[in-house]
């Protein structure tokens, strides 16, 4: 829910979001850090080596040089005392600062030398209570006391002033870095948000979105877009074919029926053609209805639920079935139509299997002359199943073997016969569904089709 | 209560012959085309009842006895498959063809495997419509199943040794055209259309662009009639074909 959020916010935000996360942590790990210096980690070696030193001079120089010893040390924020056993200080140094009176400097019998800690609640108000840090240590049965005050020195880092001014200041950088890099990010995407806004509003889809290599993440965004585009592009090109190709195949019958329409209302028929041109009516509206439904079969193959009447099936029985289904058809054209075929099984959708090839023999029955010879084969190579409709008859020109696959595209030769220009799409469509291709080629003289399907290995259930 | 009209039996004179009187509901919800087929249905000699909707179609079917039922697939208040499947529950076995705009393989398997008798997509032409009425109504009164043999004036089928003979002669057919055969004979008297050639004879469901049923059905009458008087196999013109003396 809350990544949702995030993602829904603007860029600057999430760059600010960022700083602001940025400095929390950052104020999380010095505080931290601070904490452990002053407790634990702190620096007592200084203490250490100050009693040390003292002792030194002391042990080798006596009182008089353990004054003259601190006071050229400077020892910085430092006391030294010196009691004697009875408890009489015998040694001071000045400093800016007071020890309390009521500290009581004892070392235990059996005790080691160790950094104690005293604290004293003030008594003023605003101001930190004293803390301080001890060492004692026995020389000579007297005791030598070095002392720090700490009382500023954990309160300094912690105190309000220049702490806080250290996290604006940072949070403020965190800002200017997230709009720096914002405003980088922002102008990429205004770039390619502007060009896809004259895209969606010009409806040019010819237009590109800039690409450069300044930046590979965005690029790559670009030219994906780019590349979609371009595929939008094919597509639409394909539909506005096709229904400019609708429109005018199907303004032909139309025409017609309408001409027709127009003789039995201004011409004086008899009976006889009065019935006559009903059914040439009829038979018009039955073409485009024909048409409308090749197409609607066509898209629905394309588009529609796959593999979803899938088995086993005999090419060898399917196509003796194609043959005899036609033969009578080769015969009224004193055509040869046979089939060189051998029993393989293959997995495939049947009807559509048959519709296929028999849309390609009625092509090669009616572009191939009278006397003509037509001949089906298959073959088995690889992992595809070729099935090959030859025929000596027309020829498809070789300019147009790529373009017949169109819906409605009809060699030049052939307007004049009847058709509609959908059965290769057909048989395209069938062919793809079977994940195959559909070659062309010139059978010198002739065409020569080739269904080249890949055989599966089992058949698909849905 | 409910919107049916009941078209009276109009006498006029019976345009397609053999067909019997039949009793039958349309349950349509486009008026106009209801109108159609009911006018249609009419002048050809059947009784119509109408129904617009699936509610009042089941209220009827349920409630009288009809030859033949004829439902749309898209129905307001009930849709037809549903009506039939309740029709279908309850132990009836009127024929019922489904008259739809949904016509894909899929969509004719679902409707037939709900238990109508056949299928016919939207549009289509009235002829079709009738000769599968009748085709529907006499395979539900004929079981031929029981049948072995069926004769046409000298016309003469053997279904189990699959020999044709006329006037006592041999007459040798392959066995797709004894198929084509035996379908028109199996409805003779009825107007077959050449769909129904297709859907019944071949095993294939498929869409010839050609006139390639004509040609069959015309080799098939080169064996049956070619050299008798009396033409058996005739061509009604914008339909089909029908054997009859």
């Amino acid at each position: 829910m809350n990544s949702i959020k995030f993602k829904r916010l603007p860029i600057y935000y999430q760059a600010w979001l960022f700083g602001g996360i940025f400095c929390l942590s950052l104020l999380i790990t010095v505080i931290t850090v601070l904490s452990n210096l002053s407790e634990t980690t702190e620096d007592h070696s200084l203490l250490t080596v100050y009693s040390e030193t003292c002792r030194d001079i002391y042990q080798l120089a006596g009182l008089k040089g353990l004054e003259k010893g601190v006071n050229r040390a400077g020892f910085i924020n430092t006391k030294v005392m010196l009691f004697d056993q009875s408890g009489e200080q015998l040694y001071s140094n000045i400093t800016s600062w007071n020890l309390p009176t009521d500290i009581n400097w004892q070392l235990d019998k059996g005790d080691l030398p160790r950094v104690r800690y005293f604290s004293q609640p003030s008594k003023k108000v605003m101001e930190p209570d004293t803390k301080l840090k001890y060492l004692v240590t026995n020389i000579d049965n007297n005791r030598l006391v070095v002392a720090q005050d700490i009382t500023y020195v954990n309160s300094e880092f912690v105190s309000f002033p220049w702490q806080l001014w250290l996290f604006i200041f940072t949070f403020f950088m965190a800002g200017v870095g997230g709009i720096f890099v914002g405003y980088f990010v922002k102008k990429r995407l205004t770039k390619i948000n502007l060009a896809c806004k004259y895209i969606i509003e010009q409806g040019d889809l010819s237009s590109r979105i800039p690409c450069d290599d300044s930046n590979k993440d965005f690029d790559l965004l670009s030219s994906n877009i780019n590349i979609m585009l371009t595929h939008i592009q094919k597509l639409m090109n394909d539909v506005k074919q096709v229904s400019d190709n609708i429109a005018h195949d199907l303004r032909t019958p139309l025409t017609r029926l309408r001409n027709k329409l127009e003789t039995l209302e201004f011409q004086s028929l008899s009976a006889e053609q009065v019935k006559n041109t009903h059914t040439q009516l009829k038979q018009e509206l039955d073409d485009v209805i024909n048409i409308f439904n090749a197409l609607l079969r066509i898209s629905n193959l394309e588009y529609g639920d796959k593999n979803k009447h899938f088995s086993s099936v005999d090419v060898n029985f399917l196509l003796v079935d194609l043959v005899e289904f036609y033969q009578p058809l080769a015969i009224e054209k004193h055509q040869q139509l046979s089939a060189d075929t051998h029993s393989y099984s293959f997995i495939c959708d049947a009807d559509l299997l048959f519709q296929a090839i028999a849309n390609c023999i009625e092509n090669a029955i009616k572009y191939t002359p009278d006397n003509g010879k037509i001949i089906i084969s298959t073959s088995i190579n690889n992992n595809d199943l070729t099935i090959t409709i030859v025929d000596n008859g027309l020829g498809i020109p070789e300019g147009d073997r790529e373009k017949v696959c169109q819906r409605f595209y009809r060699v030049e030769q052939s307007r004049n016969t009847s058709g509609n220009g959908l059965g290769l799409s057909l048989v395209n469509a069938i062919v793809q569904l079977h994940h195959g291709k559909i070659l062309i080629t010139d059978n010198k003289p002739g065409t020569k089709i080739q269904l080249i399907l890949p055989i599966l290995a089992e058949p698909i259930d849905y | 209560m409910f919107s049916y009209i009941n078209i009276c039996y109009a006498t006029r004179q019976r345009t397609y012959i053999n067909s019997e009187i039949m009793k039958i509901l349309v349950v349509e919800d486009d008026k106009e085309l209801a109108s159609y087929i009911s006018k249609g249905l009419v002048e050809a000699g059947h009784t119509i009842d109408q129904a617009f909707d699936g509610r009042d179609g089941l209220f009827l079917a349920t409630t009288e006895i009809y030859d033949v039922l004829l439902v749309d697939r898209m129905l307001p208040l009930l849709d037809g498959l549903t009506l039939i499947k309740t029709i279908r529950a309850q132990a009836n076995t009127t024929p019922i063809l489904i008259l739809s705009a949904l016509g894909s393989v899929d969509e004719r398997v679902e409707g037939l495997s709900q238990g109508c008798d056949d299928y016919l997509v939207k549009p289509f032409a009235f002829i079709e419509l009738l000769a599968r009425i009748d085709a529907i109504s006499r395979r539900a009164h004929n079981n031929y199943k029981e049948q072995t043999s069926i004769s046409l004036a000298d016309l003469h089928i053997d279904l189990l040794s699959r020999k044709v003979t006329r006037a006592n002669k041999v007459i040798s057919l392959q066995s797709r055209e004894f198929r084509l055969l035996e379908y028109l004979m199996k409805h003779k008297g009825q107007i077959i259309t050449r769909t129904m050639l297709l859907e019944s004879v071949w095993d294939y469901r498929f869409d010839p662009q050609t006139n390639v049923i004509d040609v069959h059905v015309s080799r098939l009458r080169g064996k049956i009639d070619k050299g008798f008087d009396i033409p058996l196999l005739k061509t009604i013109r914008g339909s089909g074909y029908m054997i009859d003396e």
